[in-house]
């Protein structure tokens, strides 16, 4: 127990994460207050005439952009001139997090929830706060699968530059991670969200792992982040992920795409309807994003200024990045953020 | 199967060093010292060269098992004096192996080699007195194989293609920075040339461990004048293959035959079938994902030190069709 003890104040002792920026809580049409955190550009910055938004993934927050201190992407974006707005969805505890039975709010909302309305507020809001005509958005994992929702199938056009990380347009049938969720799928039955966060505290703080495997086996694990930063990232970027908005996703794992709750509406099809400047950054040892998704996804997207990123070894990066460490970690700081800089420059808006 | 009885003969000849017999454009020729049989294609280089089960009598199989030859790799890798590599696998998992390779020093281009496999195969079937065989392409030799299928699956085709297998095998390199772009200065000679491109130092960025896969390298054929364009504009005949069962394995960590250049043929296969589900077709991703333990690089795939685990799943989905 000593040891654990001595472990966990190690951990904490040596979290990265020192970054703050402005919070507000713009409200969603329904009624949902969402987290904003804005960093403004760093004094003396060639000014940039689009801000940025940074959005997270499933199961996980905004913390998440945060976990590389002063490298941070928020940091290096604000270095270099950007207004950077990190944005927390529905159901994260910084405003208010959705009682589990009863309360105002609850686990009832889906992805749909988040591209239809969290998405329009965030981007009201941003615009509202900077005057600008639209914004880039930057996306992680689920934050770059609602903006191909919202973008595709629901006419938004006040993106004027997409950059998606280890974002699935669609589902390919080739890994058994991906397939060993439908084993978590009875247990959806139970709760209204899957628990994460907990476990992954206890994880953080006594090494005790409660997560399901198919969880941090195909999400979390990556021989590219330090310990310390894995143990930031587990205390304080992990989220519950509602019981909807899984089924959702399984639903389109089922299906080979990724569609809307009720089924009706496919949205890797309304990839099409994409016409923004758009980056496609996948990692090769991605397992929620393999490259043949992200060459996918970078084909359908009717956009024609696009690009595609496959971050792996045999196209001159250092590793073989995965699903998390696109965007966490030494190696993400060295050779993706760059990439994501010089892109978002070169799609200013200008 | 008249092979295997001539072999089984060569022991009480083994005193003669060859014998012949002629199939239209093909010659056969059997080695007493190696108990190997030779078929040479007389309009390509090809050759097809015998390794006849090793297994006990009771879990030989029947169907002959083709394999073509790798290309990017030597076809040594494969049996490495007969007591490792692929081959030597197949052999003891009950497969008569048929190993189809270049009797050249620069392989030529898809397109010509899929003829010569297409005759070869043929011949092989022939030789072998049976009708069925199943096809394994191996690494950059799996587009030429994907071509000889057009010819092998037409209507009055002498053979029939029981089971067909990619292994490694790049097919579609229509997008940016792809393996083929990146090699075409390359192109036409050996595979070690591209142990230096963009920086890379003996091919540390395409092999886990690159000291052991760099001295297997063979060579890198030209390219066919289409090879950058997608699937669906060069394999068009794909889209027919709705009853002819497929696997392609892809290495997660392969990024010479990645699986974003296989996957599209894989959608292709069969699309002509409006139910995705009916068509009987496998995408595996040898990898971490699906319990292997290693996310395999191309050499991996086809090395005795860890292509076993794989060749496993080759065998187990060979072994459906029986």
């Amino acid at each position: 127990m000593a040891t654990t003890i001595a472990l966990a104040t190690t951990a904490c002792a040596s979290l990265p994460v020192s970054i703050h920026g402005e919070v507000a809580h713009p409200v969603t049409r329904d009624g949902w207050a969402l987290t904003v955190e804005h960093f403004a550009p760093a004094p003396g910055t060639k000014a940039r005439k689009r801000p940025v938004v940074l959005c997270h993934g499933i199961l996980s927050n905004r913390r998440f952009f945060e976990l590389e201190g002063e490298g941070s992407l928020p940091i290096v974006l604000a270095r270099d001139g950007f207004d950077v707005w990190l944005v927390d969805l529905r159901g994260r505890p910084d405003a208010g997090a959705p009682g589990w039975f009863f309360g105002e709010h609850t686990y009832d909302y889906d992805v749909d929830s988040f591209a239809r309305e969290d998405m329009n507020a965030l981007l009201t809001y941003v615009l509202e706060k900077t005057g600008a005509h639209d914004v880039a958005w930057v996306g992680h994992s689920l934050g770059g699968m609602i903006a191909y929702a919202r973008m595709g199938a629901m006419g938004e056009s006040r993106v004027g530059a997409l950059v998606t990380v280890g974002s699935p347009g669609f589902f390919a049938p080739a890994s058994r991670n991906l397939l060993r969720f439908y084993g978590i799928s009875p247990a959806l039955g139970l709760l209204p969200a899957l628990p994460a966060q907990a476990p992954a505290w206890v994880d953080a703080k006594v090494r005790l792992s409660l997560a399901p495997s198919v969880l941090t086996d195909t999400i979390l694990t990556s021989e590219n982040i330090p310990p310390a930063t894995y143990d930031a990232l587990e205390e304080l970027a992990v989220n519950d992920a509602s019981n909807a908005e899984l089924r959702q996703l399984l639903r389109g794992i089922r299906r080979g795409e990724f569609v809307s709750a009720d089924g009706r509406v496919s949205y890797t099809q309304t990839l099409a309807a994409i016409r923004t400047p758009s980056l496609v950054i996948v990692g090769r040892g991605d397992e929620v994003t393999d490259p043949l998704v992200g060459r996918g996804v970078y084909e359908r997207l009717g956009s024609s200024d696009k690009e595609l990123v496959v971050a792996g070894r045999a196209e001159g990066f250092s590793t073989d990045f995965g699903h998390v460490d696109l965007l966490v970690g030494s190696a993400a700081r060295r050779e993706i953020f760059p990439r994501i800089v010089r892109w978002l420059e070169a799609h200013d808006g200008g | 199967m008249k092979a295997r009885a001539a072999l089984s003969l060569l022991g009480f000849a083994a005193a003669l060093s060859s014998a012949a017999c002629v199939h239209g454009t093909s010659v056969t020729t059997f080695d007493a010292r190696t108990l190997r049989a030779t078929i040479t294609n007389e309009a390509t280089p090809m050759r097809a060269t015998y390794f006849p089960s090793t297994a006990p009598r009771t879990r030989r199989r029947d169907v002959p098992l083709v394999v073509v030859e790798p290309i990017l790799f030597r076809r040594e890798l494969l049996y490495r004096g007969g007591d490792g590599g692929l081959v030597s696998y197949l052999q003891s998992e009950g497969f008569p192996v048929w190993l189809v390779w270049i009797d050249a020093p620069s392989p030529p281009d898809a397109r010509s080699l899929s003829r010569g496999i297409a005759e070869t195969v043929a011949s092989i079937a022939k030789e072998s007195g049976v009708r069925r065989v199943d096809l394994i392409g191996l690494s950059l030799g799996a587009e030429a194989t994907l071509r000889a299928l057009e010819p092998l699956t037409a209507p009055g085709s002498a053979v029939e293609i029981r089971r067909v297998v990619f292994l490694g095998g790049g097919l579609d390199f229509a997008y940016p920075h792809s393996f083929a772009s990146r090699v075409a200065s390359v192109r036409g000679g050996p595979a070690s040339a591209m142990c230096s491109l963009d920086g890379d130092v003996g091919c540390a960025r395409e092999f886990h461990a690159a000291a052991t896969a760099v001295p297997w390298l063979g060579a890198i054929p030209v390219a066919d004048d289409d090879e950058l364009l997608g699937a669906r504009e060069r394999f068009p005949f794909v889209g027919r293959f709705m009853h002819l069962p497929v696997l392609f394995v892809a290495g997660k960590a392969d990024g010479l035959a990645p699986s974003e250049a296989i996957f599209p043929v894989y959608s292709l296969w069969g699309s002509e079938e409006s139910d995705a589900g009916k068509v009987p077709k496998l995408f595996f991703l040898a990898g971490r994902e699906n319990g292997l333990g290693w996310d395999f690089d191309a050499f991996d795939l086809l090395s005795e030190e860890r292509g076993e685990r794989v060749w496993e799943h080759v065998v187990g989905w060979l072994a459906r069709g029986e």
